[in-house]
């Protein structure tokens, strides 16, 4: 031991180093493998192979049926509708908040995202209240002008509008940074050379912001290209996604090869947007570097002087208002029901009350407060584990990183963002009954479902947590990490050292954005949950059969509620890695 | 170079070896002794624990039988039918007179001839399943279910005495709520009823008004509001605003209110083609499932499930009529709810051969009727006149450079 050489410690820690990093990969992709990828083999194998051989022959009578090809076009179209209507929607609300600072902006922001983890009955509550036939909006306008203005069901405007509430706060979010990236200098300069408002925009800002514009457009694409549950209740059977009709043939008609061939096809489009969302994003992610300026926003002043500005200024601001009011008056709308009490004579807190109460125990299948714990503890448990495959993710991406030197794109990085991402993509059908084709004979189906469901959020919340992760490692100097190599520090170190606390921020905001969508997960909830391991938005659904609206109103405030508390957390920590 | 090959060699080896050991590890079983499966709002409302009351009759533990609860009737079906080679169930609750079709065409189930059958009626039981594949527990008619506070005889008298063809004329359509019969066994129910009024010209089965079915789903179609399942359709019902104060449910709902809120306000009516009170009846069964692992204490639970024990709770926890005659029934229920005695039961114009062998096809065309004629051809122009503006600015963009 006396000839110890100097480098050996580094040498035992490089090797510590790899075998952590063989163990994480061998985890991850086994966790992969076993939920995600083996069974959807066992989905695509019900379309393609056909006693025992492989045949396109179901794959095209699906395909060629008139029903089927009209879910195809109607999915395209409802898709584009609504990501236009977003962006239209969007944009100046993103600009104004961008541009300007007044008290409050950053709990405005946050709270124009509680929609879109809202669970779907959720929302679809709330807008039957609003927009329904004989909803708030409907009425007044029928007394003003006879007819009613928005037909909820049965019509594509209907479907259009409760996608676009969801989606709205993704061009928010992801446009914010966009505008702020925008270089006034540039605009100043063309602005003294003479250039038009209209021309500065096209050819100075537009091409500034086009990359963030699209990776926020495909995103919505793919959000409500998957829509399932808003459209099978509000689409009655005139309109159907392909998500629908796969639900419809795997569920009821048990055609399996059917609902998977039309799951092959959603698979294929969600492929082709989410390597074009990897390519723009990354695009954003290359121009977004190497500029970090400080940027000043603008407060909002009425100066006589300019009354074009003030125009601007307070059409935006009416603009916004709308936009808010459109984005958060369902949520109020639930949260007001929850008051109304059911008889003249009953307690406007008749619905928190029972929560505490087992009278609805054998309706639900267990106690709404054991429902309100299971969903709290899922959410906790899917938090804990999303974190740690999402650290096991950067490890292996940063180990990646510095074996290629740095910036050189490494092809390998792509192939494992795409493989993470993936699950983003899947119809949550297709992944549901992979999950259950697989797993409905073992012991944990049968007796420990909760682990099943656990599973389920972390595979939808993993994208999200890992891009959050992804994005504040990014914002870590290179240069720090080559001084600590340089001092002698392993690999191992400098991660524990220096990049984890340096990612603390993106940790947090990814940690509690998974808490918050396994709050309000429903899809594959649904489909797996069982009597005692259901949670509120199961419970929400099952109890908006029975005769009361109070109570179904009062879990959905709370949801609501705990919802906008993890938004407000992430604003106080780094809002900046929030990635949808 | 070779290092690094050893190297990705032992993670894929640890890989295959893991993931098989995490599929293999879960295959181990805990061996309940009776597995059932039903509906989750079987005996659910207010709540009837029949789990417990049975382990308390057969002297069996709690813990010992599965109860394993799916989100339809339909369900119960689509699962064992997936079990069919390897079946874990023993017992299947909810298999109505149309799911029996598909159940049978799966070979899923196992006559039995259970000795509390001598108490049930032998119309019930041939209705449902002459074979005896499933007995009957409960039955119900199909009927217009409505609110009295919205609609009634003084604002629409027509309902009194209204046919289907009636309800497209006096415009109660609009105000009508159907569940989707893809989805849904009440909204297949009443397909059937809506089939045996007006006949099926394509399969040569006339009906009473020896017409089309499809005639009425095509002229009210853009009125209707159609729901995914009974939940749904009852949520939008009950929601005042929603302005539908009609739906399909059974003759039996305003029992419900009845009994549980005192409310009488709630009321159903059928309809009366030729004079007579016409309605669809949906008798739901038990069955024994065809190499069940528990057959005796799967067929101990049957006859238990049809016993006065248990059927003196069907009326007041399912909301239907018992199968056993001499099952409990209070006098409100039976004041308040339709009783099938009093209807022309439609289910015996259509033989179950009839339903069998068309049960898929007409659930086919009628979603295809119901999807056909979409306005979409409209925003698909948008769109191609959106795009070429788009790609004449880009080419014009390019000339220009």
């Amino acid at each position: 031991m006396k000839n110890l050489k100097p480098n050996s410690k580094i040498e035992t820690e490089g090797l510590l180093n790899k075998l952590i990093v063989g163990i994480v990969i061998t985890a991850l992709i086994s966790f992969l493998l076993t939920f995600f990828y083996l069974p959807l083999l066992k989905i695509l194998n019900f379309a393609l192979i056909q006693n025992n051989s492989f045949t396109f022959e179901i794959f095209w009578t699906t395909l060629t049926s008139s029903l089927n090809l009209n879910a195809l076009a109607f999915t395209f179209i409802q898709s584009l509708l609504t990501t236009l209507i977003c962006i239209f929607l969007g944009m100046p609300v993103s600009y104004f908040l961008a541009k300007y600072s007044f008290k409050g902006r950053k709990l405005l922001i946050n709270l124009l995202t509680v929609p879109f983890v809202l669970p779907s009955i959720v929302v679809l509550l709330g807008f039957i209240i609003l927009y329904g036939e004989g909803g708030i909006i409907n009425r007044i306008w029928i007394d003003i002008t006879g007819i009613p203005l928005i037909k909820l069901y049965g019509s594509i405007e209907g479907i259009v509008l409760a996608h676009s509430f969801y989606n709205i706060s993704v061009i928010i979010r992801m446009m914010i940074p966009a505008w702020e990236n925008v270089d006034q200098n540039l605009t100043e300069i063309s602005k003294t050379l003479g250039g038009k408002n209209w021309t500065i925009f096209w050819k100075i800002i537009f091409p500034q912001i086009k990359n963030y514009l699209i990776s926020a457009s495909l995103l919505i694409f793919t959000y409500t290209f998957n829509s399932f549950a808003i459209v099978l209740y509000l689409g009655e059977v005139k309109y159907q996604t392909l998500e629908v009709r796969i639900f419809k043939l795997m569920k009821n008609t048990l055609n399996f090869p059917a609902g998977a061939s039309l799951g092959i096809i959603q698979l294929f489009f969600n492929l082709v947007i989410i390597i074009l969302y990897i390519i723009f994003e990354k695009k954003t992610r290359a121009m977004a570097s190497g500029k970090e300026k400080p940027f000043y926003h603008e407060k909002i002043e009425f100066s006589k002087s300019n009354w074009k500005k003030i125009l601007v200024e307070i059409s935006l601001i009416i603009f916004t208002v709308f936009i808010i009011i459109f984005s958060i008056s369902p949520m109020i709308a639930v949260i007001v029901a929850s008051f109304k009490p059911n008889t003249p004579d009953g307690s406007p807190f008749w619905g928190y009350m029972s929560l505490l109460s087992k009278d609805y125990e054998s309706l639900l299948g267990a106690s709404p407060l054991r429902l309100l714990l299971n969903t709290l503890s899922f959410a906790l448990l899917t938090t804990l584990i999303t974190l740690i495959f999402s650290i096991g993710i950067v490890f292996i991406l940063r180990n990646r990183l510095q074996r290629l030197n740095n910036y050189k794109k490494p092809f390998i990085e792509n192939i494992i963002s795409l493989a993470i991402i993936l699950p983003m993509g899947t119809s949550s059908i297709t992944l549901a009954m992979g999950l259950f084709l697989q797993l409905k004979n073992s012991a944990v189906f049968n007796n420990n479902v909760w682990i099943l469901i656990v599973l389920a959020h972390v595979l939808i919340c993993i994208p999200f947590a890992t891009r959050s992760i992804l994005s504040a490692y990014n914002r870590i100097d290179m240069d720090l990490l080559n001084i600590a190599s340089t001092l002698g520090a392993s690999r191992l170190r400098i991660f524990w050292k220096v990049e984890l606390p340096m990612m603390k921020s993106g940790l947090i905001v990814a940690g509690i954005f998974s808490f918050a969508i396994s709050l309000g997960e429903f899809g594959a909830t649904n489909f797996l949950a069982r009597a005692e391991y259901g949670t509120l938005s199961l419970g929400i659904s099952k109890l908006l059969s029975s005769r009361t609206l109070q109570l179904p109103a009062s879990m959905a405030s709370i949801l609501i509620i705990i919802t906008f508390i993890c938004f407000f957390l992430i604003q106080k920590t780094g809002e900046k890695d929030l990635k949808f | 170079m070779k290092k690094n090959l050893n190297f990705i060699a032992v993670i894929l080896f640890f890989l295959v070896i893991n993931s098989q050991i995490s599929v293999r590890s879960e295959i181990v079983q805990t061996e309940p002794k009776l597995t059932i499966y039903t509906y989750d709002s079987l005996l659910a409302d207010p709540g009837y624990d029949f789990i417990g009351a049975f382990a308390n009759h057969s002297g069996i533990s709690k813990d010992d039988i599965n109860l394993v609860l799916m989100s339809d009737a339909n369900q119960i079906v689509t699962q064992a039918a997936l079990e069919k080679n390897n079946p874990v169930a023993d017992v299947l609750i909810g298999v109505d007179n149309v799911l029996i079709h598909s159940a049978k065409k799966d070979n899923l189930l196992q006559k039995y001839d259970s000795p509390e059958l001598v108490n049930i009626s032998s119309d019930l039981i041939d209705n449902l399943d002459s074979e005896k594949y499933v007995l009957p527990y409960d039955f119900g008619i199909i009927a217009f279910y409505y609110d009295m506070n919205r609609i009634n005889l003084t604002t629409n008298p027509e309902i009194a005495n209204i046919t289907l063809e009636e309800i497209i004329e006096y415009d109660l359509d609009k105000k009508l709520i159907v569940q989707d019969p893809t989805l849904s066994s009440t909204g297949l129910g009443y397909l059937l009823w809506t089939i045996a009024v007006y006949g099926d010209p394509e399969i040569g089965f006339n009906g009473i008004l020896n017409q089309d079915w499809r005639d009425w789903w095509n002229a009210t179609k853009d009125d209707l509001r159609i729901a995914p399942s009974w939940g749904a359709a009852f949520s939008e019902w009950y929601e005042g605003e929603e302005n539908r104060p009609i739906m399909v449910s059974y003759g039996t709902s305003p029992a419900y209110s009845a009994c549980l809120y005192d409310d009488t306000s709630q009321v159903a009516f059928l309809s009366h083609e030729n004079g007579t009170q016409n309605g669809w009846l949906q008798i739901e069964g038990i069955g024994l499932v065809k190499n069940a692992p528990h057959e005796e204490l799967a067929k101990e639970f049957i006859d238990w499930f049809l016993s006065k024990d248990l059927q003196d709770n069907i009326a007041e926890n399912n909301w239907m009529y018992p199968a056993n005659e001499y099952a409990e029934i209070s006098s409100t229920f039976n004041e308040s709810a339709i009783d099938p005695d009093d209807v022309n039961i439609l289910n015996s114009l259509i033989s179950s051969e009839i339903i069998g062998t068309n049960l898929e096809l007409w659930k086919e065309d009628w979603e295809t009727l119901m999807s056909s004629g979409l306005k979409i051809n409209g925003y698909i122009s948008i769109f191609i006149i959106l795009a070429s503006i788009g790609s004449i600015a880009y080419i014009q963009k390019k000339i220009r450079k």
